[in-house]
């Protein structure tokens, strides 16, 4: 052995014993307990636990003896450890020719020594388990086999202790982890009980230096927070996902999310809270921005579009050929920019989702024939010859009559704009496996695959030369398509190049048929748009029984009381319902007629009928759940209806 | 009886010329102009209007404010009045609405179709 290898495996060793960060630690009962036994069954007076260090031998445990180190020199330990010894043995070392004059020996007294190596899972020798008396003796096979025993005692400890540190480490930087993420986080056990919270969660409650594992929020956090969270708590731990806004109590806003989380003793809840008070003012600032900056740019445009409109208009008498020519030309450019105001700010609105939707179930063509009027004038200018097929019979769905003809208007003038003069441009409406169809169909130039998928982004032109040339503003069809989304419709195109184009803007039937699903976006459900509530129509003349459901219910569902079958149509008309709530003996008739009107709807709600007696529901009907009056308790209800909000 | 006269309010001479050539000329109304809510308030009894168009964003007092006082008038109470505005978001309108206004007029407006549109929502009142 080379005295390089010997420094290199000494570096090693080192590195290993560091790696332990084991030295200049207090005393711990576990290794403690390993010295005294060790010390017991070899019958000696004192037993070491001994790391050894660069220049010194120090001891984690200590048995029968003061010191806590001691110098490398004439070190037993060192020595076994020098030598690789699994187990040195020393039985009178006044006799033995090498430690004879060890100063241990001349001045400590020891005369008997024996060591087991304290060997690392990877081979190191940090040291040894060793133990000493002031007399000679002998130690047995047993005696000997039991100090190595214990010996690998002490390094399982080491790795132990090691690990524990290492994963405290590591709970301490995913703590640090999520003390810096800047939403509110706290995890709760299933009695709804603390068990972590991050730092922006104890700011916000006020809970800064407070032991909280273990404890509820009631017991913590200020009244005013509590309100509504202590029943949000227990949805969650029933396994509701629920989304809220909550005010603090220096009136910031919140969204918090409730998620419910498997935790090892079932089911818990993470709470994740995000301050949303900032962007709640800066919208509530862009929103009046949108509505000054609209104002101000359109208060000179009126005097503009007015005055070049009275001259070209004839307001003003015959002008001369020239000087009406350019006043034309600034006329439709100042109607454009006007266009284009009004595009941004409907792309604003619908971006924000501020953009109200007056959705009645309505019959299409008139309000086609409408917009073909009015295209009739635009179509002055372009002469392209402009045709309406209208349908034998209504073709009806649930649309907001302006929004539908803003679609039309602006698909019909795109069609006109790119069409030859005289060339054909037809508008059709048809209905095909329950949607109805609303073709614009144009043999102007054609679109190319690649610009047939660019052609909705906002401000995408296929040539970008024509919003010059034909007056658009590259928003017309973003918006279209938007608009027909939220109206639970699809707007797509169809075309090959040098063969015209056909935009086909399709929407959901009411009143026949069925809309089969995958051809539809899927429509947004009142739950989805609310938070994890249904919205539930109540069909049932007994107003108070009313009442007392909507209280039975009230963790669960919102309700709208109806107390006819006629009043359940119309409301069934106006709004979307998750579920209703079905009574089968009111006033204008019974209850089962009315399933063939929600079955029309699609999606269809979920229907629960609620009746006097047991009921047997007829074969034609699809019925979600059926409950009988004189036997419904709350949870029943309760039950039932949190079925429908986990679909 | 068709409409005749009409108290026209809008602080914005550029407007106001476009819609008195819109209303008087092209319209054939008899139009009494106030560039503000306190000049509409002081003519408008002597004028006797059958309809008010009124602008909305105005200094000092505005539309909806120079509205109210004259609902407080007895004889201005019942004439109907129309704003005419560039706020048009439809929380905007609706508002507008509920403060008494019969109808709402976006600007810009077409000038040629002014005069119609005034006459045809007076008509329905």
């Amino acid at each position: 052995m080379t005295s390089e290898e010997t420094r290199a495996q000494q570096e090693r060793r080192l590195r290993a014993l560091e790696g332990y960060a084991i030295l200049d630690t207090p005393e711990e009962r576990q290794f403690d307990e390993l010295t005294q036994l060790a010390a017991d069954i070899c019958e000696v007076p004192v037993a070491l636990i001994s790391l050894i260090d660069r220049d010194r031998q120090w001891f984690k445990s200590h048995l029968g003896i003061e010191e806590r180190e001691t110098p490398l020199s004439n070190s037993f330990c060192a020595r076994a450890v020098a030598s690789h010894t699994l187990l040195m043995v020393v039985e009178d070392a006044r006799e033995h020719p090498v430690f004879h004059d060890y100063e241990a020996v001349t001045g400590g007294g020891v005369r008997f020594y024996a060591g087991a190596l304290l060997l690392s899972p990877k081979g190191e020798a940090l040291g040894t388990l060793c133990v000493v008396d002031y007399q000679p003796r002998s130690l047995s096979a047993w005696q000997g086999q039991a100090l190595q025993v214990l010996a690998r005692q002490v390094v399982h400890q080491l790795e132990l202790r090691r690990s524990n540190r290492l994963l405290e480490q590591e709970a301490d930087q995913l703590q640090g982890l999520i003390d810096q993420v800047p939403v509110m986080l706290a995890q709760l056990d299933d009695q709804g009980r603390y068990l972590f919270a991050n730092r922006d969660y104890r700011q916000w409650g006020g809970l800064e230096g407070v032991e909280l594992k273990g404890r509820r929020p009631e017991e913590l956090l200020p009244r005013t927070l509590l309100k509504k969270r202590q029943s949000r708590i227990r949805r969650c731990l029933k396994g509701q996902r629920i989304q809220a806004e909550e005010v603090s109590e220096d009136q910031r806003i919140l969204d918090v999310v409730y998620l419910p989380m498997d935790i090892p003793e079932g089911q818990g809840v993470l709470i994740v809270g995000r301050d949303i008070t900032e962007s709640r003012r800066a919208e509530a600032i862009k929103n009046e921005f949108v509505s000054t900056v609209s104002h101000e740019l359109r208060t000179p445009l009126t005097s503009i579009i007015g005055a070049l409109g009275l001259a070209t208009g004839g307001a003003l008498g015959e002008l001369p050929d020239k000087a009406r020519g350019m006043l034309e030309l600034a006329h439709g450019n100042s109607q454009r920019l006007k266009h284009l105001i009004n595009d941004l700010l409907d792309m604003d609105k619908l971006v924000a989702g501020k953009m109200h939707f007056d959705m009645t179930a309505q019959s299409l063509a008139p309000l086609i024939s409408q917009s073909m009027k009015e295209m009739a004038l635009f179509n002055q200018e372009y002469g392209v010859d402009l045709q309406w097929q209208a349908p034998d019979k209504p073709v009806r769905a649930r649309v907001d009559g302006y929004r539908f003809q803003q679609i039309l208007t602006n698909l019909i003038s795109n069609a006109i704009k790119f069409s030859p003069k005289g060339a054909p441009v037809l508008v059709e409406l048809t209905q095909q496996d329950g949607w109805a169809r609303i073709s614009v169909r144009d043999q102007g130039p054609g679109i190319d695959q690649k610009a047939q998928s660019q052609l909705f982004q906002r401000f995408y032109q296929v040539d970008a030369s024509s919003t010059r040339e034909k007056g658009g503003t590259g928003l017309g069809l973003a918006i279209s398509r938007e608009l027909a989304e939220r109206m639970n419709g699809q707007l797509w195109v169809e075309s090959v190049p040098g063969e015209g184009s056909c935009f086909i803007l399709a929407l959901p039937l009411m009143g026949n048929g069925s809309g089969s699903k995958d051809t539809g976006k899927r429509h947004q459900t009142a739950r989805e748009k609310e938070g994890n509530r249904l919205l539930a129509l109540h069909v049932e003349d007994d107003q108070d029984l009313q009442r007392v459901l909507a209280m039975m219910a009230r963790e669960v569902a919102d309700f709208d009381g109806v107390t006819s079958l006629s009043q359940a149509r119309q409301a069934l008309s106006e709004h979307y319902y998750d579920l209703v709530l079905l009574d089968l003996d009111l006033p204008d008739g019974c209850g089962w007629s009315l399933l063939e009107d929600i079955q029309r709807i699609k999606p269809a709600p979920a229907v629960v009928v609620l009746s006097g007696m047991e009921a047997e529901v007829p074969d034609r009907f699809h019925v979600d759940a059926v409950l009988t009056k004189s036997r419904m308790s709350d949870e029943e209800l309760h039950n039932t209806l949190s079925g429908f909000l986990n679909h | 009886m068709s409409l005749e006269r009409v108290l026209y309010v809008e602080d914005d001479k550029s407007i106001q010329a476009v819609a008195q050539l819109a209303l008087e000329t092209v319209g054939n109304l008899k139009l009494c102009i106030c560039s503000s809510g306190e000049e509409a308030l002081q003519r408008a009894v002597d004028f006797a209007p059958q309809l008010i168009l009124l602008d909305v964003m105005m200094p000092g007092m505005d539309g909806p404010e120079t509205l109210r006082r004259m609902r407080n008038e007895p004889a201005l109470a019942s004439i109907p009045a129309v704003f005419m505005t560039a706020r048009t978001q439809q929380s905007e309108v609706q508002a507008y609405l509920e403060l008494g206004a019969v109808d709402v007029i976006p600007k810009p407006f077409d000038p040629m179709q002014l005069a119609d549109r005034v006459k045809s929502i007076w008509a329905v009142q």
